[in-house]
């Protein structure tokens, strides 16, 4: 079967998924105890009834769960996800003005992550318990049970408040009025630091994960083919034994940068980094209903779309998957 | 048949597992000899080393396993004194290995044809499309009926015998001076078998390659081999030509292991299998390993039996050969 049989195959089966996603952040939602109005007016004892009802219509809150429930898939699939309680503007508006900051801190984390990990991984893997890969593990433990917001301001009190080399927060400098490659250097140092704080975290995951993977193929029987035909050990390790090591290790960076839009709250509120998650944290302090909703809706069809693209790299990495 | 120059003379050779419980000998002590043009089976039990012999050659024992002692000699050149970088370029090229079980000895997620190229490409420095042209010729020749379809294909779409005869391509593929079959038919059923057993016997006629079968079924080597050597618990037990073994074996357990051999047309013929089991490689018994199985052990073979040439060419490793044929 060809490559463009198997994706077109698959495409039908994502639209179910998606609604159901849709359908279960809704109900969660409507589960949580309290009412958006209540917050709308502020909860206070003199806000006259009239006034609570008219809102309550005004939303629709006042139509059954399973016709609010319809009304809102049918507005999200025409793109509608409502108005922000707290900013005044349509939701969608103020979720994709954060898309990039996160995805640009994400990508680069994941990727600093990925690229080092399975570096570091694969020489573990080459001469398991000797120094190198004693090393790498002890890095990769501490970096996994490190917490991230600790390792954060650990960063900022050497990185920033003593050596003085890097900016403490924000995406770039408050009022600098950058252009051109000012701005791009001045946006890259305010990167550096959550980053790497970030990135240490998955750093340590894709280590391990790539150790264990290229520890486990190297004992299978085609790898003894493989020193039998003579080949070196650059031949073995990466032509051979790492194509098959790659698989889990795909897996997992596909359930990461389907999670990538989550952007990373923590991280990201340390670093005052204007992204996804940070717009999480806000909302749910403001009770901004509607945008924490638009912002599940977003993440679970990221997921999706992520689980997939994980389908095809996996049939492109195993054939076994392609010709089943 | 044989009579030519020694291709590979193994002296002495000892492989060891150091383990929790202690050291195994796997291989304790073999020597045997392929010549030219010469095939020369190696017969034991599941567990005697056999397997493990053939890694050693190779050099390729996986750890903790390591050679402890003996020689490999590859035409007088000795492959365990070899760098590292010296025996990859005797490994494929030189010295090529077929193993048992072609679905996991293949890498699931390459083509046939281009895990065969690899060697090719590597030994004889041939540009990837003249080392598939080398391929899809190495594939006619052990008899693939369309050799390009079968490159093409990843080993999971191969019936059984078709992967067994792609491994086979794979190690002729850079022209050995010696080949080495660990098992060769055993993983496939008896059509496909005997079929193979064919496509051997040609290519040991056409190309008059020397080779080593390593099997535990005497009937396979019987058809493909000249000489035979016996293994039992890491050492060689009898070692002689396969007519003579057939004819008239002398060590008890080569009489055991032709007396288990079922064969048709003999009707309700019990088998005889060898009572007991393999023994313990961390603790063999004291003297012969074979003895606590064996009707002839008596006190004497608490000692360390060596081998002894019975008639020219006829090697034993017991203290009370057996006479006059199983």
């Amino acid at each position: 079967m060809s490559m463009r049989r198997y994706i077109l195959r698959r495409i039908p089966q994502l639209i179910p998924l998606c609604i159901f996603a849709i359908v279960i952040n809704f109900t969660l939602m409507h589960l949580a105890p309290g009412s958006p109005i209540d917050y709308l007016v502020g909860g206070g004892e003199v806000v006259p009834k009239e006034y609570i009802e008219k809102l309550t219509r005004e939303f629709g809150l006042d139509k059954p769960l399973h016709e609010q429930l319809l009304i809102y898939i049918l507005n999200v699939f025409s793109g509608n996800l409502g108005t922000s309680y707290r900013y005044r503007t349509p939701v969608l508006q103020v979720i994709l003005e954060r898309v990039p900051n996160t995805l640009l801190l994400m990508t680069t984390s994941i990727m600093f992550a990925f690229v080092l990990g399975i570096f570091l991984g694969v020489s573990s893997s080459k001469r398991p318990y000797s120094l190198v890969d004693n090393l790498a593990s002890t890095i990769s433990v501490l970096g996994y049970s490190i917490p991230t917001f600790w390792l954060g301001m650990l960063l900022i009190i050497v990185f920033s408040v003593y050596l003085r080399w890097l900016p403490t927060m924000g995406m770039s400098t408050i009022g600098a009025q950058l252009e051109g490659w000012e701005a791009v250097i001045d946006t890259l140092r305010h990167l550096i630091l959550p980053a790497t704080t970030l990135g240490t975290t998955y750093l340590a995951l894709y280590t391990r994960l790539t150790r264990a993977s290229m520890l486990e193929e190297l004992r299978k029987d085609y790898i003894t083919t493989a020193w039998g035909k003579g080949l070196d050990d650059r031949a073995v390790y990466y032509r051979h034994a790492f194509r098959n090591a790659m698989l889990p290790v795909t897996t997992v960076l596909g359930l990461n940068l389907g999670l990538m839009l989550t952007g990373a709250t923590l991280t990201e509120t340390v670093f005052s980094w204007p992204g996804i998650g940070r717009l999480v944290y806000d909302s749910i302090i403001t009770r901004d209903y509607p945008v924490l909703m638009g912002i599940f809706i977003i993440v679970s069809i990221t997921v999706v779309l992520a689980n997939f693209i994980v389908d095809i790299l996996y049939a492109i990495l195993d054939p076994r998957v392609r010709y089943k | 048949m044989g009579g030519g120059e020694p291709v590979l003379e193994v002296r002495d050779l000892r492989t060891y597992f150091p383990t929790m419980r202690g050291t195994v000998k796997a291989v304790d002590g073999i020597s045997f000899t392929v010549l030219e043009g010469e095939t020369v089976g190696l017969v034991g039990e599941s567990g005697c080393g056999k397997s493990t012999a053939a890694l050693s050659i190779m050099r390729l024992v996986p750890a903790p396993g390591r050679i402890v002692g003996g020689e490999v000699l590859l035409r007088g050149r000795d492959l365990l004194k070899l760098s590292e970088a010296e025996m990859r370029g005797v490994r494929g090229a030189r010295i090529a290995m077929s193993f048992q079980d072609p679905m996991t000895f293949f890498n699931p997620v390459m083509r046939i044809g281009d895990q065969i190229a690899e060697g090719i490409i590597r030994h004889q420095r041939l540009s990837r499309r003249e080392a598939w042209e080398k391929v899809i010729s190495t594939l006619e020749v052990v008899g693939i009926p369309s050799p390009r379809d079968v490159a093409m294909s990843y080993p999971h779409q191969l019936s059984g015998g078709m992967r067994q005869r792609a491994m086979m391509a794979m190690a002729l593929s850079c022209h050995p001076e010696l080949m080495i079959a660990d098992e060769p038919t055993t993983a496939l059923d008896v059509i496909i078998q005997a079929q193979l057993l064919e496509l051997m016997k040609d290519l040991k006629r056409e190309l008059g390659m020397s080779s080593l079968i390593i099997s535990h079924d005497l009937g396979v080597i019987a058809e493909l081999c000249e000489r035979v050597a016996v293994m039992y618990a890491g050492k060689i037990v009898e070692y002689s030509d396969i007519r003579r073994i057939l004819r008239e074996p002398r060590h008890p357990y080569t009489v055991g292991l032709l007396e288990s051999i079922p064969r048709v047309g003999f009707k309700k013929e019990r088998l005889i299998g060898i009572e007991g089991s393999v023994p313990d490689l961390i603790e063999p018994p004291p003297g012969c390993r074979f003895s606590p199985r064996c009707k002839y052990a008596d006190e004497k073979c608490k000692e360390d039996p060596q081998l002894i040439e019975l008639e020219e060419g006829h090697y034993v490793l017991c203290h009370h050969p057996v006479m006059g044929g199983g």
